[in-house]
This record gives C-alpha cells, structure tokens and sequence, in this order.
C-alpha cells in the first residue's frame, strides 16, 4: 500500500508543514532552473554534475514543490493555507551544473550565489543579494534590497530603487541604476557601463579598460572619482548647480573615458596610487 | 521509445525522478507522436500547478479506494499502475485548480502590497527630480543635456513599475 501512495504523490513533489527537503533532479548541463521563495534565504553554487540538488528547510506553514528534468527543473515555497496572506519561507541550497542558467524571485529572501558559469536573474523586493564569481550575464531587479557583486566577467545589469550597490573587481559591461541607493565599486578593469542616479552617492575607485566607456548620470547625488595616477581616462564632467572639483586634468583616451552629468550633485575627480599587489588604497 | 513504453514511465517523468537519458528519450518520442504529445503537454501542466496543494482527504481517500480495488486482478495490475496514478494526478489536478487560482491571491497580495509600500519613497524621490528637470526645462526648453535626463529619470520610474508588476505576475 506504501509503494502506492508513494507513486501517486510523487508526481506533486510537494512537501507540506515544517520539514526538511532533500532532492535531486537529473538535468542537462545548461538546465533553466526557475526557483521561487517569498521568504528566507536560498544558496545557489555549482558543480560539475548533470543534477540539481535541493537541500534545505521549508518553514511551517510553506510547502514545497519542485521537479524538473532535461532542460528544465524548478522549484519554491508558497502557503500551504490559501487564506494566510504572510510569505512562504524556506531555506535552501541549491547545487546546480556549472553552466545552469539560474532565475530566482523572491520578495524579501537573502539570496547568494557562488561561481556561476550561466546567466542568473534575480527578482526582489527587498532581502538582500549577493553574488560571487559570477562567469555569465548577471542580471538583478529589486525594489531596496542591497545587492553586493564580487568578481564577475559577464555583464552586469542591477537595478534598485532604494538598495545600495556594491561592485568588486567587475570586469564586464555594466549597468547599475539606483533611485536613493548608493553605487560603490572598486575595479581594476572596469569595461563599459553606465551609473545612474537620483540622489544617491557613487563612488568608482579603479581603472577603465582600454577602449571602455564609462556614462555616469546623477541627479543630486555626489560622484566621487578616485582614479589611478599613471591611467586617468578621459574625462568630462559638468554639474548643472553642483561643484566640480577634477584635479585630474582632462586625461587620456587611450585610458578610456568617463562623462559624468548631474543636474544639481558635486562632481570630484580624485588621483590614487597603487599599492602592491594592485590593491587599490584609498585616495589620495 | 514508444506509446506503452512512454505510459510506463510517464509518472516517473512528471515526478522529475527519470534519469537524463530516459527522459530525453521519453520527450524525444512525445515530440514526434501527436498523441503522446498532447498528453504529456496535457498532464504536465496541471501537474505544475497542482505542485503546492494538498489534495482534500475525501478526494484522496476516494483515489486510494479505487487503487485497493484494483490490486484484485494481478492480470490488469501493471498496466493499471499507470492508468490509475495518471488519472489520479488529471483528476487532481482538475479538481483543485479553482482552488488554486483562489490560494494564489492572498500570498501573491502580501508581495504586491510590500512591493507597492516600498517603491512609495523611490517614486517620490524620481518625481521631485521630475518636477526640478521639468522647471528647468521651462527656462531653457532647448537644453538636450536636460531633456535626456528628463527621459532617463522616467525610464527609472517605468523600470521600477514594471518591477513591482513582475512581482505580482
């Protein structure tokens, strides 16, 4: 009798009430893996394995479902009670094949991501974001979740209302826009890209590509320029009722090239030296 | 693979426990049968939406009855192993999609509310840069670098509606 209930629920995947979840689903190496957590906190890494993993919590009153094959897997939390109008939670990490491609909505979870070859798409109103060692397009939409990046070669696309940017050592195009959050990168090979701003502050410490474009865009929000000594970038810089301060000089092309615009925010352009290593230290 | 071999593993597919290689064959065979075609398309997407609910004990005592009657003829018991978990899961599915649609709203409302209660300030914030580039502009009505940055804070605003309007689909 077991066996039979067993082959008849199987097919929902689903786990209801508080519990542990423990799952695997054999998929190709490039899988699209929808993942959907109200609530909580979901771990994404990679291995080298044509399988997914799921492994985690899911809180009391969530259930659980999921399943998927070949091309595609998928799965989340939502309220086991119809009525309840609180948020799914779970805990969960995630073991994907290195080149899966990743698209997580959430609405207030913590979500981290490790050393991704494929794309990874992030949709959240607030929570938190974080992710390290990204290889493919990297894209996050949130409403104020602070999102944190940390090495990534693909492109980058972040936009957030009220959530601060922060960007290490990002070496692809990018696109950061923000309403009140800050924008706050450090990079020694910073590709094309555009910065925009309502009132937040940004901060760009580091180097362009040679070649690469840099458009930043500010409405009363300070951009703050702290560029090497021996590879200023072209530069050009007007604040319509804001300061600017460039103690820069015009720069060279060849360095890249940086237009900043702000309607009524300051405008600095500050030199830094290197350090060994090729750590940036703050400016001078 | 063919049409039996399909119905034989049909439930380990939806369950997401056939191996890679099974399953590519099992979807390789439904793309080139019609009628397997359907059917997978048919149960699969059900299946997926029925994934969060639990089914009444009424529906479900009535499809563990009907499984019980049917371990009586060993001579029909393999193939109705099949046939009766792939009807309880249709019929599942069927029977609780109303439902479904009605346990959707509320959760999907605390997303939509908390998303809305948070763009206020980001909205308020792009519409008083608005109205400063909008006065400007008043002034100097010819002024390019105003005008594009009049478009770029209403294509913040759109991006950040559209945002909230993801989280509610």
């Amino acid at each position: 009798m077991k066996w039979w209930v067993a082959l008849l629920l199987l097919p929902l995947g689903s786990v209801a009430a508080q519990g542990t979840v423990s799952r695997g689903f054999a998929v190709s190496p490039t899988v699209s893996l929808r993942i959907w957590l109200p609530a909580g906190r979901v771990q994404v890494m990679t291995w080298e394995h044509d399988s997914i993993r799921v492994t985690g919590t899911v809180a009391k009153g969530s259930t659980f479902f999921g399943g998927g094959s070949g091309t595609a897997a998928k799965f989340g939390v939502e309220q086991s009670d119809p009525a309840s109008s609180s948020l799914a939670r779970g805990e969960f990490v995630v073991t994907v094949p290195m080149r899966a491609q990743v698209w997580i909505k959430s609405t207030d979870a913590t979500i981290e991501s490790w050393r991704t070859l494929g794309d990874l798409e992030i949709l959240t109103v607030a929570g938190q974001v974080h992710v390290v060692d990204a290889r493919g397009v990297v894209t996050v939409e949130t409403i104020d979740a602070p999102i944190r990046v940390r090495g990534a070669v693909g492109t980058v696309r972040l936009h957030s209302g009220g959530g601060a940017l922060m960007l290490r050592d990002v070496s692809g195009d990018l696109t950061a826009s923000t309403v009140r959050g800050t924008i706050d990168i450090a990079s020694e090979s910073l590709g094309d890209g555009r910065l925009e701003t309502v009132d937040g502050h940004i901060t760009l410490t580091g180097r362009l590509r040679p070649g690469a474009f840099l458009d930043v865009q500010s409405h009363a929000g300070t951009v703050d320029l702290q560029l090497p000594l021996d590879a200023v970038p072209s530069l050009e810089l007007a604040s319509r009722a804001g300061e600017v301060r460039n103690a820069l000089g015009a720069g060279n092309p060849k360095f890249g090239r940086i237009l900043v615009r702000s309607f009524k925010g300051a405008i600095n352009a500050t030199g830094r030296r290197d350090v060994e290593g090729g750590k940036p230290k703050p400016s001078l | 693979m063919n049409c039996t071999d399909l119905d034989a593993r049909l439930t380990e597919w939806l369950g997401g426990s056939l191996s890679e290689r099974d399953a590519r064959a099992l979807e390789a065979h439904a793309a080139s049968c019609d009628d397997c075609g359907a059917r997978l398309e048919q149960l699969s997407r059900p299946v997926s939406l029925a994934a969060t609910i639990t089914p009444p004990p009424a529906l479900r005592a009535s499809v563990l009855t009907a499984v019980r009657q049917r371990r009586l003829s060993r001579i029909w018991r393999r193939g109705l192993v099949t046939a009766s978990a792939v009807a309880a899961v249709a019929l599942l599915a069927i029977a609780l999609q109303p439902h479904r649609k009605e346990a959707s709203d509320a959760p999907r409302g605390a997303s939509m509310r908390m998303a809305s209660e948070r763009v206020k300030p980001e909205l308020a914030a792009l519409a008083a840069a608005e109205q400063e580039l909008v006065a400007a502009l008043a002034g100097t009505p010819d002024d390019a670098a105003l005008q594009r940055a009049l478009e770029d804070l209403r294509r913040q605003r759109v991006a950040l509606e559209r945002i909230v309007q993801q989280v509610a689909s």
